[in-house]
C-alpha cells in the first residue's frame, strides 16, 4: 500500500487545523452559511436530509485493516455505529455533529485517511478494479497510476475550480470491474505488439440526467506521457467546458456538442505543447509509486488444495458461497474473498462497526492486512490462501457477512435515496429490500445467473441505474414515489446505457415489475444465456409487452 | 392561506428543527411547532429564522391538521421530520418512541 510522505503528512494535518479553524469561525458568527459551505464541502462534509453527512476519501477503494479499525471506532464515537459504503468506493457517516468533524477528520489523519476530494467541482478520488494488483486477468497492477493521479490533483491549482467534478477510473485488465466507460476520464491498460504498457484514453462517459458512454480520444499513450495527456484533456474542458449551467458542465457535454473529432484535435494540440521532458520526471515518481505496490511475499507452501475439496464437498453452503465470491487469484494457491454486504433486505452497503473491526481482523488474519472496497458497495479480501478459506468463510458465516450472492439479482447497487439524501426524490433502500425478499432463495438467484440491478433515488444517478442491466429511477410524480425501469444497462467493457421500458409503476408495484422482467428472461433465455445476453438477442419488446401488455 | 410552520436545521446537530410555539426558540419536534396561515407572520418568522447564524436552510412548510395535530403534507418533509423509514431506531422517531 501507499504510505504518506512527509509531505502528504503534513499536508493532510495543516488542512484539518484549517478546517477546525473554519468550523470555529462558523459557529462564532463569523462566517456566514454561504460562505462556510464551501469550505466543508472541500472536506467531505454535507448537509443532508437529517444531519450532516461526512463522506471519507478511500483512494482507489484500498483500506489498510488499521484504517478499518479506525472507520470502525469513528462510526461509534462520533456517529451511530454504521458507515455506508459507496458506488464510488468511498464510505460515508449519516449522522456527525458540526463541532465534532475536525476531531474526526484528526483521527483519520492519523491513519493516513482524510475528506478532500469526496465534493466538489474538483477531480474527486479515483477508483479502479477492487482486485487490483491480484486479479487473474490484470496486464498490470492500476493503483500506482491511481496514486500518481491523485498526487498530482490534490491542490492542483489549475484544477481546484473546475466547470463541475469530474470522476476519473483506471482499469488495469480488459475485463472492465471499475466501469471506466462510465467516467469523465476512463483509463484502460494495454501491453502493444513491442510488449510495452500504455494507455487507453475516454473521455465524456458519465451517467446523471444526460448519459453518455465514455469515447476513446486517444488509443494508446506510453506510460512517460500518460500524465501530460490527462493535463491536456483536463486544460480543454477547464476553458471550453460550460460554466453557465451546471446541468450542462460535465464534459459529457463538452464532449456531445463538440464532437470527439474536434475535441481530439484541441487536446492535441494542448499535448503537444506539454514539454516532453516533464514525462521523465512523471515516469521516475511513477517508479518510486510502483515500489509500495510490489506484490507481497507471498507463501513459498505448496498448496494443498485437498483440504479445500474435501470442505467443499462436505458442506454444501460453504461450495455454493466459494462458488458466488471467490475469485480467481493471479498467485497459485492464493484466492480473492469477496465479502458481500448485501444481506437479504439488509441495507445496501451498510457496515455495522462491529462488521468492519471483523472485516479488519479477518484482513489481518488472513488478507495481509489489506482490504478493497469496490464500487458495487462490497468489501474484498484480496490475499487469502486457499487453505484459509473454509476458516474464514465460517467467521465470516457468523456475523451475517458470509452472504453468497455476489453479482447475483440480490447482489443490488442503491445510492442511500430519499432515506437520507437531500436530493433525492424517491427511496432506493426500500425498493433494493424488497426486491431482494422477492429473490431471497438462493436456488431461485442460482438459476437467475448474473444479473446486475442498479437503483438510483433520483436523476442524478449515483445507484448508477443506468448501466444496471435492470435499472431503476425513482421520481417524485405528484408527491407520490414512482419508478421507471431501465434494461440492458451494462458497466463493463461492453458498457451500454439502459433503455426507459415505459410508464412507471408505484413503490408497491415495481418489485413485481422486477419480477416479470426476470420471469420473461427465464422464459425467453437459450443455454448458459445470461440477462444481458437474452435481452441483447431478444430486444425491449418481449419485456415489454410482459409489463404492460401487447402494444 | 395554507397553514405554514418554519423548518430547517440545527448549525451545530444538523437536526431538522422547527420554530417552537413560542416563536423564538426550536424544537425537534412538529407537534411543538409554531404554526400559522397568516402569509405577513410566516414570512416575518422565516425573516427572522434566516437572520440567525445558529440556523440553515430555514423554510416555510406547508402542514395541514389532522387527528394527532399538525402534519407535513409532502413525503419528503415527513422524512425529514422522523428520520430514515428504514432504520427506525435511528432520528427522532426513534426519540418520540422511548419518550412514548
Amino acid at each position: 500500500m501507499y504510505r504518506y510522505d512527509e509531505f502528504d503528512a503534513e499536508f493532510v494535518k495543516q488542512r484539518v487545523d484549517q478546517f477546525r479553524d473554519q468550523v470555529q469561525r462558523r459557529v462564532a458568527g463569523e462566517l456566514t452559511e454561504d460562505e462556510f459551505k464551501p469550505l466543508r464541502l472541500m472536506n467531505g462534509l454535507y448537509l443532508q436530509l437529517h444531519a450532516y453527512m461526512l463522506r471519507v476519501a478511500i483512494p482507489y477503494g484500498t483500506l489498510s485493516a488499521t484504517q478499518m479499525y479506525k472507520l470502525a471506532d469513528i462510526a461509534d464515537k462520533y456517529d451511530k455505529g454504521y458507515g455506508h459504503f459507496t458506488t464510488r468506493q468511498n464510505i460515508q457517516f449519516n449522522w456527525p455533529k458540526l463541532n465534532d468533524v475536525p476531531d474526526i477528520l484528526e483521527e483519520l489523519a492519523s491513519v493516513e485517511m482524510h475528506a478532500i476530494q469526496t465534493s466538489g467541482n474538483c477531480i474527486r478520488n479515483v477508483t479502479t478494479d477492487q482486485w487490483a494488483g491480484v486479479a487473474a486477468d490484470e496486464i498490470e497492477d492500476p493503483r500506482p497510476v491511481c496514486e500518481l493521479i491523485r498526487q498530482w490533483s490534490t491542490l492542483n491549482p489549475e484544477f481546484a475550480y473546475l466547470p463541475r467534478k469530474f470522476k476519473i477510473a483506471v482499469t488495469g485488465s480488459s475485463n472492465d470491474r471499475a466501469a471506466v466507460k462510465a467516467h469523465d476520464i476512463g483509463i484502460i491498460t494495454h501491453k502493444n505488439e513491442n510488449g510495452d504498457i500504455g494507455y487507453e484514453i475516454l473521455i465524456g462517459g458519465g451517467l446523471g440526467r444526460t448519459p453518455f458512454i465514455g469515447k476513446t480520444v486517444k488509443k494508446f499513450v506510453g506510460k512517460d506521457r500518460l500524465l501530460a495527456y490527462i493535463e491536456a484533456v483536463m486544460r480543454v474542458y477547464n476553458l471550453q467546458g460550460r460554466r453557465d449551467n451546471k446541468y450542462k458542465a460535465r464534459i459529457k457535454i463538452l464532449t456531445h456538442e463538440t464532437g470527439i473529432e474536434k475535441l481530439s484535435e484541441m487536446i492535441e494540440r494542448e499535448f503537444e505543447r506539454i514539454d516532453k521532458a516533464q514525462g521523465e520526471l512523471e515516469l521516475a515518481e511513477l517508479n518510486r509509486i510502483e515500489s509500495y505496490f510490489e506484490p507481497p511475499q507471498y507463501s513459498s507452501e505448496q498448496d494443498d488444495s485437498t483440504a479445500l475439496q474435501q470442505s467443499l464437498e462436505a458442506n454444501e453452503q460453504f461450495n455454493y458461497w466459494y462458488n458466488t465470491n471467490v475469485a480467481k487469484h493471479q498467485q497459485p494457491g492464493y484466492a480473492i474473498v469477496n465479502i458481500s454486504l448485501k444481506p437479504i433486505e439488509g441495507i445496501p452497503g451498510d457496515a455495522t462497526s462491529a462488521q468492519m473491526r471483523l472485516v479488519a481482523q479477518l484482513a489481518e488474519q488472513f488478507s495481509l492486512s489489506e482490504i478493497r472496497v469496490t464500487h458495487e458497495q462490497n468489501l474484498v479480501l484480496p490475499y487469502v490462501k486457499q487453505a484459509d478459506l473454509f476458516t474464514l468463510w465460517q467467521q465470516l458465516e457468523q456475523h451475517d457477512l458470509g452472504n453468497s450472492n455476489l453479482g447475483l439479482i440480490t447482489d443490488i447497487i442503491a445510492c442511500p435515496g430519499l432515506d437520507y439524501c437531500a436530493l433525492a426524490t424517491a427511496r432506493s433502500i426500500p425498493i433494493a429490500q424488497k426486491i431482494s425478499k422477492v429473490f431471497a432463495d438462493r436456488r431461485k438467484q442460482q438459476d437467475i445467473g448474473k444479473l446486475q440491478i442498479n437503483i438510483s433515488g433520483c436523476i442524478n444517478a449515483c445507484g448508477h441505474h443506468h448501466v444496471g442491466n435492470i435499472g431503476i429511477l425513482g421520481l417524485d410524480k405528484k408527491g407520490e414515489e414512482y419508478y421507471q425501469i431501465t434494461l440492458g444497462g451494462n458497466a463493463d467493457e461492453n458498457a451500454a446505457i439502459g433503455k426507459i421500458t415505459g410508464p412507471g409503476f408505484s413503490k408497491d408495484e415495481i418489485a413485481g415489475a422486477v419480477e416479470t422482467v426476470v420471469n420473461t428472461y427465464i422464459e425467453n433465455r437459450q443455454t448458459d444465456e445470461n440477462f444481458i445476453q437474452t435481452h441483447s438477442r431478444i430486444g425491449d419488446v418481449p419485456f415489454k409487452e410482459a409489463l404492460y401488455g401487447p402494444n | 392561506m395554507t397553514t405554514k410552520v418554519i423548518m430547517a436545521n440545527d448549525l451545530l446537530s444538523g437536526d431538522v428543527i422547527f420554530l417552537s410555539r413560542d416563536s423564538r426558540s426550536w424544537t425537534k419536534f412538529l407537534d411543538q411547532a409554531w404554526a400559522s396561515d397568516s402569509e405577513q407572520l410566516v414570512e416575518q418568522m422565516l425573516a427572522a429564522a434566516q437572520d440567525s447564524h445558529m440556523i440553515i436552510g430555514a423554510e416555510a412548510i406547508e402542514v395541514e391538521h389532522d387527528h394527532t395535530g399538525l402534519a407535513l403534507t409532502v413525503f419528503r418533509e415527513h422524512l425529514r421530520s422522523r428520520g430514515p423509514s428504514v432504520r427506525t431506531d435511528l432520528g427522532k422517531q426513534a426519540e418520540l418512541k422511548q419518550a412514548a
